[in-house]
Order: structure tokens, then sequence, then C-alpha cells
């Protein structure tokens, strides 16, 4: 044996530390030794001294072996009291050094744990700031929301069934009446701002004391007191600059100066968005009995101390029950809701933000699953290197460990990238999420999610690291050798785990494609909508009117036919109109509506009650069924007319024609009426709410015969809906320059927002799953690759036998399908059982669409088949004779 | 007290008389009766190294086709201090603690 070929093969027993810090330099001293000898030596005595030299290399290695340990067993005992392990370290280099010189694997694993750490953070922020993050207030847990709900829905409360609440329960400390509203702000530019009229036990329920000055108190709430306010921090800042002696100075809130008592502090946001809080003045007429079906008031109310929910409920129930006994038209069909704060806020984002986090969750445990497949293919590789350092003497532990540290490395790494994709998803998702997603100012990275993630990517890295450790670390030199560079895709065990983590791949790829593909399904259906009118070209915004210049209904009326009419009148105006309460915006008035000409249970019924002006039909292009339109001639001191929806004639007069019908509105949008209207025409149906809600039934009455201090403009124009707003600013600002508009929007935006929500979920499923599909194709490709360019030779010796190119392809392709096939009958069957949750999220679609769940199908096997294509090409395109050379 | 071992105080006064390759220093080490296996000497060489207290420079040759990495050792100034305040230690000590060679020494 050669000289160098010795000393090489001595240098590998060395681990690479000790070599170059003892067993080099000792080696040149040994060397010059043997020079020195040799240079007196006959042929005989050379052989005896490349003997000696030989057993001499030998000696100097194990020699250098047992000092590295020594001297590593020192440093573990001196480092073990500062809690360091130094193999630990050294095996944190290695790992690294590992990495870099495997920089494509190393790349995608990264790529692959970036996407699914990311999109989790992304996700988990959202669900951690809106659902998780607690109330802002002291003891928030005892905050409850409570409603009076009216067919199993959430309901606005009476005032008077609340009177009686507070009067007569046991279980609240406080409960708070509040109504949202918009007011202007004068005192400069008017401007439109989100107020709410609250009473003072809405501060006590919150029990948030003012930032400046007071909240509101009970003597606030007199009719006929001094006019006061408080202010938002938000508001405070961004239009009184800040200033701290602003309490107990006026300002004009709708024409009418208020006195600001108190500015609350930034935290204080409820309900979310407002910006100022003005007393709720209930009257005398307001709280008499005849007022106990008027329903408008949203209640919240802080417990007494050791009560509970559930006491609570009960609690409010007896009352409700009792007054159910006592006024059965009036509150025979309402129940009482008690929930906490959190719960109401949140209540309908809740589900699709934990579908969506499930969603995530599954591509986390793709990306966990495919990096672990790529791990075990490379230790299938390195199973040379990991055979020699165990014949040298690294203990198997000291393998498994070595391979831990190096997938932590990588997950730890992949978490990093993560946490900085993760950034930019969530901006991206604020993007694009709707407009109406409750709690989301602030969203962001928190430690709470930064925390999380590095948790998740520990996680990741110690389950998903372990089973291809163990595996590697189980390599043996004797196997190695005798295959030698045969190459072999593994033992059996690995095979079958490989196939496993395929399946797993495309069973968690078929649960989401599902999810997803529901999702689109159920965003297509509800886009098919018709919203009853035609959105293009038509820009609404709100007018209000300040109370004290216009105080009564007769200058209201006055006001809105004039701006109506002179909008009408202006060039690039197709139509113009107003209406209180416009579509899609989920806001209305409900109000009972008599039939004189009937008796019993058919002369009663319930309708949803509108205002609106000539012109707004015609405008929003709302077809009429029969009958006529408003005109300019209904007027208030006129003959009562109403228009009915077409829901409305089909529910109470089924086969009659309504027209010229009488129909008594008990009261209409808060005013009680005295006489019976007569339809005078039907129109088409529009949605008011959601659009996967039918159309309520609906009456119109005259703005004339109705007027209000607010009203909804709508203007359809020739071009682009939002160049007009120039022109109507300054239509009405020759009116009364006083007077703000708020609310500017197209009418596509309105619908637009309508399925902003059910669009956001299917786009962030649809991502999802296309990054799941991608994965699992990946995962697929890479397997069979893989176990095509290991069985190369015995590809290439099965066609030189005379195997035929069919034959190799179906053994090929069958490796590839099997574990894909097993993947997709469990997915088929997880997703049946869990798409069923999905079911509230859906329209007009089942959670188990048969046509969903056969192109999940399809496209699951053409993916996996695309995904075999260039493996099989590879096998099919394998020469024999070089194989067999090689 | 010292900052270095008896052993280490030897090798630097070895290193004293300037740059000496390892094979000399072992050498003069096992004549006052230091046995060390050449590995264990260089690795007691790489810790005097990590202390900063000598440098070490490999002399690359070629040797019977094989190349030989010979270590070459300096003295550093770190070195030369450390071995400096032992020997102030040891002086005062042996002047404590032995009246007659304190005379000696005056």
């Amino acid at each position: 044996m050669r000289t160098p070929d010795v000393v090489a093969l001595a240098a590998r027993l060395v681990p690479e530390p000790a070599r170059r810090r003892c067993f080099e330099p000792a080696l040149a001293d040994l060397l010059r030794r043997r020079r020195a000898r040799c240079r007196r030596a006959g042929p005989l005595a050379r052989t005896a001294l490349q003997v000696w030299f030989l057993a001499s290399v030998t000696a100097l290695a194990m020699e250098a072996r047992r000092v590295h340990r020594h001297a590593i067993s020192s440093l573990n005992d001196r480092h073990s009291a500062k809690g360091v392990d130094p193999m630990i370290l050294h095996d944190f280099r290695f790992a690294i050094r590992v990495l870099r010189k495997s920089p494509a694997f190393t790349a995608a694993a990264l790529l692959t744990l970036a996407i699914g750490i990311g999109g989790t953070g992304a996700i988990f922020s959202v669900v951690q700031h809106v659902l998780l993050r607690p109330l802002p207030y002291p003891a928030a847990g005892r905050v409850m929301d409570v409603n009076e709900a009216h067919n199993g829905r959430p309901f606005a409360v009476s005032a008077v069934n609340l009177q009686d609440w507070r009067a007569r329960n046991h279980t609240f400390a406080s409960l708070g009446a509040y109504n949202p509203t918009t007011v202007t702000l004068g005192g400069g530019t008017p401007e439109r701002i989100t107020a709410v009229l609250a009473d003072a036990a809405v501060f006590a329920s919150l029990d948030v004391p003012a930032m400046f000055g007071r909240t509101l108190g009970a003597d606030d709430m007199r009719a006929g007191g001094p006019h006061v306010a408080v202010l938002s921090e938000r508001l405070w800042r961004r239009r009184f600059g800040g200033d701290p002696s602003l309490v107990g100075r006026p300002i004009m809130v709708d024409g009418t100066p208020c006195e600001v008592v108190g500015v609350m502090p930034a935290s204080f946001d409820f309900p979310e968005g407002t910006e100022i809080w003005l007393p709720l003045m209930l009257s005398p007429d307001d709280l008499s009995p005849a007022q106990r079906g008027a329903h408008y008031l949203a209640v919240v109310g802080r417990l007494r101390d050791g009560a509970t929910q559930a006491a609570a409920q009960s609690d409010l129930t007896d009352i409700e029950h009792d007054l159910a006994r006592q006024f059965p038209r009036q509150v025979g069909q309402y129940s009482v809701v008690v929930t906490p704060l959190l719960d109401a806020l949140v209540t309908d984002v809740r589900q699709p933000l934990l579908i969506l986090l499930g969603a995530v969750l599954c591509v986390l445990l793709i990306a966990c699953v495919n990096v672990a497949n790529l791990q075990l293919a490379r230790a299938t590789t390195r199973t040379g290197e990991i055979a020699v350092r165990s014949a040298l003497g690294a203990a198997r532990m000291q393998v498994f460990r070595q391979l831990c540290v190096e997938s932590l490395v990588l997950s730890l790494m992949g978490g990093v990238a993560g946490i900085v994709g993760g950034m930019w998803v969530l901006r991206l998702l604020m993007s694009i999420s709707p407009a109406d997603l409750p709690r989301a100012e602030g969203l962001g990275l928190n430690p709470n999610v930064l925390l999380f993630s590095l948790a998740l990517s520990l996680a990741s890295g110690l389950v998903f690291g372990i089973v291809p450790a163990a595996f590697a670390s189980r390599a043996d030199l004797a196997t190695f050798l005798k295959e030698g560079r045969r190459g072999s895709d593994g033992s059996g065990g690995r095979r079958r785990l490989r196939g496993l983590m395929v399946g797993v791949q495309v069973a968690l790829a078929v649960v989401l494609l599902t999810g997803a593909g529901l999702a689109l399904r159920s965003f297509d259906e509800l886009t098919r909508v018709s919203p009853g009118f035609d959105p293009s070209n038509v820009l609404t915004y709100d007018v209000q009117l300040p109370a004290g210049t216009y105080p009564t209904f007769d200058s209201d009326a006055a006001f809105f036919r004039e701006y109506t009419r002179r909008l009408q009148a202006q060039t690039g105006v197709v139509g113009a109109g107003a209406v209180l309460f416009p579509p899609l915006m989920a806001s209305g008035f409900g109000g009972t509506v008599l039939f004189p000409n009937r008796t019993g249970s058919a002369a009663e019924g319930s309708m949803q009650v509108r205002s609106a002006t000539p012109g707004y039909f015609e405008t929003m292009r709302i077809p009429l069924r029969s009958g006529r339109l408003f005109s300019w001639s209904d007027v208030r001191h006129g003959a009562g007319v109403v228009l009915v929806s077409e829901a409305a004639a089909h529910k109470y007069w089924p086969g009659e024609n309504p027209i010229g019908q009488p129909l008594h509105i008990r009261v209409s949008l808060g005013v009680k009426e005295a006489q019976p209207r007569e339809v005078v025409g039907v129109v088409g149906d529009v949605h008011v709410g959601a659009l996967d809600d039918d159309p309520p039934p609906v009456a119109y009455v005259p703005q004339d015969q109705y007027a209000s201090d607010e009203m909804t403009m709508v203007v359809r124009t020739q071009g682009d809906p939002m160049a007009a707003v120039p022109v109507v600013r300054a239509v009405l600002a020759q009116m009364d320059g006083n007077i703000a508009i708020s609310r500017v929007r197209s009418l596509r935006e309105l619908s637009a927002r309508a399925v902003s929500g059910p669009r956001f979920r299917a786009l962030l499923l649809g991502s999802f799953a296309l990054v799941s599909l991608i994965l699992a194709a990946i995962g697929i490709y890479g397997t069979l690759a893989f176990s095509v360019s290991q069985r190369q030779s015995e590809i290439g010796l099965r066609m030189a036998l005379g195997a035929r190119a069919a034959s190799i392809l179906r053994m090929v392709v069958r490796e590839g399908l099997l574990p894909v096939c097993a993947g997709l009958g469990a997915g088929l069957a997880g997703a049946a059982i869990l798409t069923r949750s999905m079911r509230a999220l859906l329209f007009n679609v089942s959670p188990v669409d048969p046509l969903t769940f056969a192109v999940v199908t399809g496209t699951l096997v053409l993916t996996a088949l695309a995904a075999c294509y260039v493996p099989t090409r590879r096998a099919l395109g394998i020469d024999p004779v070089n194989t067999l050379r090689g | 007290m010292p900052a270095i071992t008896h052993l280490q105080f030897l090798v630097l006064g070895l290193l004293r008389g300037g740059e000496r390759p390892g094979r000399y220093v072992r050498r003069a080490l096992a004549k006052r009766g230091v046995a060390r296996s050449a590995p264990a000497f260089y690795q007691m060489m790489a810790r005097l190294e990590d202390s900063r207290f000598v440098e070490g420079t490999y002399d690359q040759k070629i040797v019977d086709g094989q190349i030989i990495k010979e270590r070459r050792y300096t003295l550093t100034d770190a070195g030369e201090a450390a071995w400096a305040s032992t020997r102030a230690f040891y002086s005062e000590a042996i002047a404590e603690f032995d009246p007659k060679a304190r005379d000696a020494h005056a």
C-alpha cells in the first residue's frame, strides 16, 4: 500500500478537529523519523520500516482519537456547569455546513417550510387579534351583549322591555342601552362622523373612565337638559389637535352646540369605530306600554360579582316569559339571548376564521411531510457517510442527534423565513379582507404570534425530523459496502414510509381542495344572484340634515324633494332619487302591518318599511310589476299610498291583485299611523341584507309622506359615477353649505361588499388548496424521481433481460399512483366529514357536492399523472448497455 | 496563582529562545522526563494556541511523496507575559518560604 493511501485512510479515522490539531503535526514528525531511518536502512530494513510505519500511523490515529475524546469530555465537564453542551454546538455548526453544501435541497425545504409557517403565522395573527385578544375592559369576561331574538335571530331590544329587565333582574350590575347613528360635526368643514346615542349604564357596564373629564351620567339623559358629548381619543386628536382644554367647551353637532364633557382613552372603541358618544334620551312616550313592540336598542351589561352567563340567561328568560304572558302580542315571539360581548362581536367571523386556520394548518402539515420526505430521500443518499461515521465509532445516538439538529436548524431557518413571509402575507390578507372584519384595527405580527411561529418551527423540525433521522441513523457500513454504488431506494420500511407520506399529503390536499372547491362553487352561486337592481353607474351617499336647521318633517321633505329635483336636472345625470335604508346594507325598520278588510290571524303581518322619493325606483332600475310608481303628487297631506315588493304581494295577497288594497302600517318608521294606505304598485324584490338571504316583504312609503332627516341618495350617471361626486357636492352646497355627505361609494362597490366575505374565503381557501396541490405534486414527483434514480440499475437489468417498456411503465406508475390512490380515498372520506362544518357558509351548494368531489378527484389524478411523467420518461430512457457497463 | 500549569510554563520557557518546531519542544520535554504521545503533545500545544500564548504555523514540505505539515511555534506577547508573571509568582514563593534561597538570590 502506498504511503499516501495509508495516511489518507488513517486520517479518516480521526474526527475533523482532532485531525488538524494533533494528528497532522504528529504525522509530520513520524514521517520525518521514517525518512531519517530510511536513509540508513538496507532493502530488508526498509520493508520492516514500512510495517513499523503502518503500525505507527494506525497507532497515531487511534491515539489522536483518544486524545480528542478526552478533550471533548473535559470540555463537557467544564461546560456542563454553564448548561452548554459543546457537542450540540458542534452539531449546529456541522448542520449549517451540511445544509450549505446542499443548496438545492436547503432552498426547496426552506421555501416549503416558509410557506407553511408563514401562512399559518399570518392566519394565526388574524385569529389571535380578532378572536382571542381580550377586550380592553376590566373583568371583560363579565361584560355581556343582550339581545331579544326573533325567529332564532338576534334582534334589537325594546326600550320598554329593557326597563322591566333593569327593575327585576338579579344578575346584572348594570344594563346599558345604545343606538349607533351618524351626526354632522360642524365648526369648520362639516363632517359626517360615526356616533352612538348611549345611556350612562353603557359606560358603567364597560367600566372605563374618561381620559379627560367624565363619561355620560344619568343627569345627561334628561330631556331638555344641556346637550353634552364625549369624544373618542381619535376624534379629539384628529379634529381638535389633542387640545386638553377642549373639555368644557362647546362643539357643533348636527347644528346644535354640545358641551364636551370628556374624552375617552384610545383603547375605548365601543361600538367599534365610534367617534362621539351622545346621551340617549328616551321620552315618556318612548317608554309607554304602546311602544313595547318597538325594537331599536342595542344592550350591553355587566354581570354582578359571582353571576354567570348561564344564570343571567336564565334570569332574563324568566322575566321575558313573564312579559310574554302579560303582553303575548308584543313579546310572545321574542326570547332573550345573553352572550359574552367578545363572542357577540366576532360571532360572524369565528367559524370562517377557524376554518381558514384549519386549512392553513393542513398546508403546514403538508409542507412538513414534504420536508420529511425530502430528508428521508436525502438520508438515503447519505447512507455511505453515516455508515462510515458509525464504523468510526459514532454512536447511533450521536448520528440521530446530528440529523435531528440538522432538521431543527432547517426548521428554525424556515421559521425565520416564514415570519418574514408571514408579515407580507398578513399585509396581503388585510388588503383583501372584508371591510367589515371586526376588531381588525392594529392587526400585525405581535410577540404571541412570533412565539407561536417559533414554537411551530421547533415542533415541525422535531416531529418531522425524528422519523427520517431514526431511519438514517440505522445505516451500517456492511450493508453500504455490499450495495456499493449500485444504489438502492432504501429499505422496504423507508419505501413504505415515503409512500405513506405521499398518501398523507394527497389526503390533506384532497380535503383542502374540496373545501376550496365548495367555497368557490358557493361564491359562484352567490355572484349569480341578482340583487334586484342594476348597480352599474350608480353613485350612492348619505345626507343628514342638521336638526337645528331642519326641525320638522315638512322641512326635511322639502329639502330632499328640492335636492332630488336639482340632481335630476344636472347634465350627465340619468336619474336621481333618495331612499331611507338602501339595499344590501342589512339595515331597515321592521313594522307590524294590518289588513283592514280581513279578520283573525290573516289581518296582521310584518314587513320592512322604507321611504323613497319619486325617481328612486327608476334610478335603481327596480322593475315595476304592476300599478304605478311614486310621483311628486304623492304629497304629505294627500292620499296615503304604498308600494309593496313582490315577496310581500306573494305572501299577503297570494292569487290576488294587491293594487287598490288597503294596508295599515301601524308604526311606520317609528311614527304611529292612524289611517291605512292604499297599495298603488308592486315592485321587484331587492336584497336588503346578504345576497344569500331571501328578499323579505317590503313596503315603500313616499318620502313626502314620511320624511326623514337622513336619506341615502342614489344618482345614475352616464359615465363613471365617482366622477359625479363634485357635482352632487356643488348642488348640495348651493342649497346649504353646512351639510356634509358621507359614505360616498358606487353601487357596484356596495354590491361587491355584499360578497366580500365569501370572496375572501374562496380566495384564501383556493390559494391554500393550490399550494397544497403543488406541494403534493412535488412530493409525488420527488418520491418517484428519487426511486427511479436509485433503481436505475434494476430497471436497466430488467430491460436487458427483456422487460418491455410497457411493463417498466406499469411498474413505475404503479409505484407512484398507489399512495396517491390510498391518499385520495382517505382524503375524500375525510372531506365528506370535515366539509359539513362549512354548511353554514355555503350557498346553494351541498357540503358533499358530487361535482366538486368529482373535479377534485380528477384534478388530483391528473396532477399525480403529471408528476409521474418525468420520472417515468427517465425510467424508459435508461440504456441497459450503459447500466450494465456502469 | 499562576494562570498556566507547570508543564505549560516549561513549554513557554522553551519557546523564549525563538521559533521552534513541535518535535523540538517535545524532545526537550522528554529530556526533562515529560513523556507525552505525539497527539497528546500537539493537543496541549493546540490549547496553548487557543489561549493565544503561542502562535503556530505550518511548514509544509513533501517528504517521500507525502505532503507533511510540520507545526512550528512562536511565543506571543501574551505567552511572554504569562510566563513572566508565573516566574515572579514562583520567585516570591521561594523568597517567602526559603530564606536561604532568598539570601542567595540577594
